[in-house]
C-alpha cells in the first residue's frame, strides 16, 4: 500500500468517525431538548398542584371571617390573575346577596344584590357558577365580569365570588384556574361557615400557621 | 450526597398565598429560601442573611418593592444583590418603573414557575439544580 491511498483510507476513516459524531451530537441535542420539554412541563404540572395545595391551605387554615375573606381575595389575585374581586354572602331572610369584602371595584355600586338578579343574582339562586371561556362572550348585562363562583355548601349557596377584568397579561382561564374555582366553590364556602360558627360559638382562632 | 452550597434567595411578599406559592416553586431543594412581608423587613433582612438574590413583590404596605429596591441599590453592601420584581402590571410604563428602581429582571403574576426559575438562574449566572 502507498503512502497516498494510506492517507486517503485514514481520511475516508476520519470522515467516517466524523459523521458518526455528528450524528450522535444531534441525537444528543435532540435528548437535551427533549428533558427540556420534559422538564417544563413537570415543572408546569408542579405549579398546578402546588397552585391547589396553596389554596386549599390558605382557604383551611384561615379562622376567623376576615382572614377567609383575605385567602380568597390574595387566590383570585396571585394564583387565578385579577385584581377586581367582590365577595358576597347570601341573606336569605332579605333574599339578596351583601357584599362581604371587594377589591378595584367601586364597593358602594355593589353593595347589595338581589338573589335571582343580573349574572351574579343568578349565579346565587341556581348555583352554576358562570365564566366567560375563550369561545364564549361576556354577558351584556355585565360584560367586565369574567367570572362568577357560587360558594356551595352541600345544597346550599352561601355566597359568590364575581371576578371582574383579569390582568392584562392574563389572556383567560387555563385548566389549574378552573379547579381552583371549583375549590374556592366548596372550600371557601366551607371555610366562611366554619369561620361564622366559630363567631358564634366564640371559639377563638388559634394561631396561625 | 451533594454538598454544592444552595443559593440563598429572599422572598418578599405581603401576601401569605403568594409568600407560600412563591416558596413552593424554589424550596424544592434548590434554593435556601428565606422570606419578609413587606419593604422594610426585606431591607433589615437582606442586611443580616446576605441572600445572593431577592424576589420581591412590588405593591406591598409600609415600604413598596421599588421604594425597597432603591434602597437596595444605595445601600454599600446590597447593591449588587439581584433583584427580581414580581408586579401584577405588566404594561410597558410599569416594567419602566421596576427597571428604573434598579432591578435586574421582572416577573408578572401569576407567576409562571419556569419563567421565575429561569430567570433567577439568569440573575444568578448559575444551572438549575
Amino acid at each position: 500500500m502507498t503512502i497516498a491511498s494510506e492517507l486517503e483510507a485514514r481520511a475516508e476513516e476520519l470522515e467516517a468517525r466524523a459523521l458518526s459524531l455528528e450524528t450522535e451530537k444531534r441525537a444528543l441535542e435532540e435528548e437535551f431538548r427533549e428533558m427540556s420539554r420534559r422538564f417544563v412541563d413537570l415543572e408546569r404540572q408542579n405549579t398546578h398542584l402546588a397552585s391547589l395545595f396553596v389554596a386549599s391551605y390558605q382557604l383551611l387554615s384561615s379562622a376567623d371571617r376576615d382572614d377567609v375573606l383575605t385567602a380568597i381575595q390574595e387566590i383570585v389575585t396571585n394564583l387565578v390573575g385579577s385584581e377586581e374581586v367582590a365577595i358576597y354572602e347570601c341573606d336569605r331572610s332579605a333574599g339578596e346577596l351583601v357584599l362581604a369584602a371587594s377589591c378595584g371595584l367601586d364597593a358602594d355600586r355593589l353593595r347589595r344584590v338581589p338573589i335571582g338578579s343580573g349574572v351574579i343574582g343568578r349565579v346565587a339562586a341556581t348555583g352554576s357558577s358562570y365564566l366567560v371561556t375563550e369561545a364564549g362572550t361576556p354577558s351584556e348585562e355585565c360584560p367586565d365580569l369574567t367570572a362568577c363562583i357560587a360558594l356551595r355548601v352541600a345544597d346550599q349557596v352561601a355566597g359568590v365570588v364575581a371576578i371582574f377584568r383579569l390582568l392584562p397579561q392574563k389572556n383567560g382561564f387555563t385548566r389549574v384556574d378552573e379547579e381552583l374555582f371549583d375549590l374556592l366553590s366548596t372550600q371557601a364556602a366551607g371555610a366562611l361557615s366554619t369561620s361564622h360558627l366559630r363567631a358564634r360559638l366564640g371559639v377563638a382562632a388559634g394561631p396561625s400557621a | 450526597m451533594s454538598s454544592v452550597k444552595k443559593n440563598r434567595v429572599l422572598l418578599v411578599d405581603d401576601s401569605a398565598t403568594a409568600l407560600m406559592m412563591e416558596r413552593m416553586i424554589l424550596d424544592r431543594g434548590r434554593y435556601e429560601v428565606v422570606t419578609a412581608r413587606n419593604g422594610v423587613e426585606a431591607i433589615e433582612k437582606a442586611i443580616a442573611l446576605r441572600p445572593d438574590a431577592i424576589v420581591m413583590d412590588v405593591m406591598m404596605p409600609e415600604m413598596s418593592g421599588l421604594e425597597a429596591c432603591r434602597s437596595i441599590r444605595a445601600h454599600a453592601t446590597l447593591r449588587e444583590t439581584p433583584v427580581i420584581l414580581v408586579t401584577t402590571r405588566g404594561e410597558p410604563e410599569h416594567v419602566e418603573a421596576g427597571f428604573s428602581s434598579g432591578c435586574n429582571d421582572y416577573v408578572t403574576k401569576p407567576v409562571d414557575a419556569v419563567e421565575l426559575l429561569s430567570k433567577l438562574q439568569s440573575v444568578l449566572g448559575s444551572e438549575i439544580r
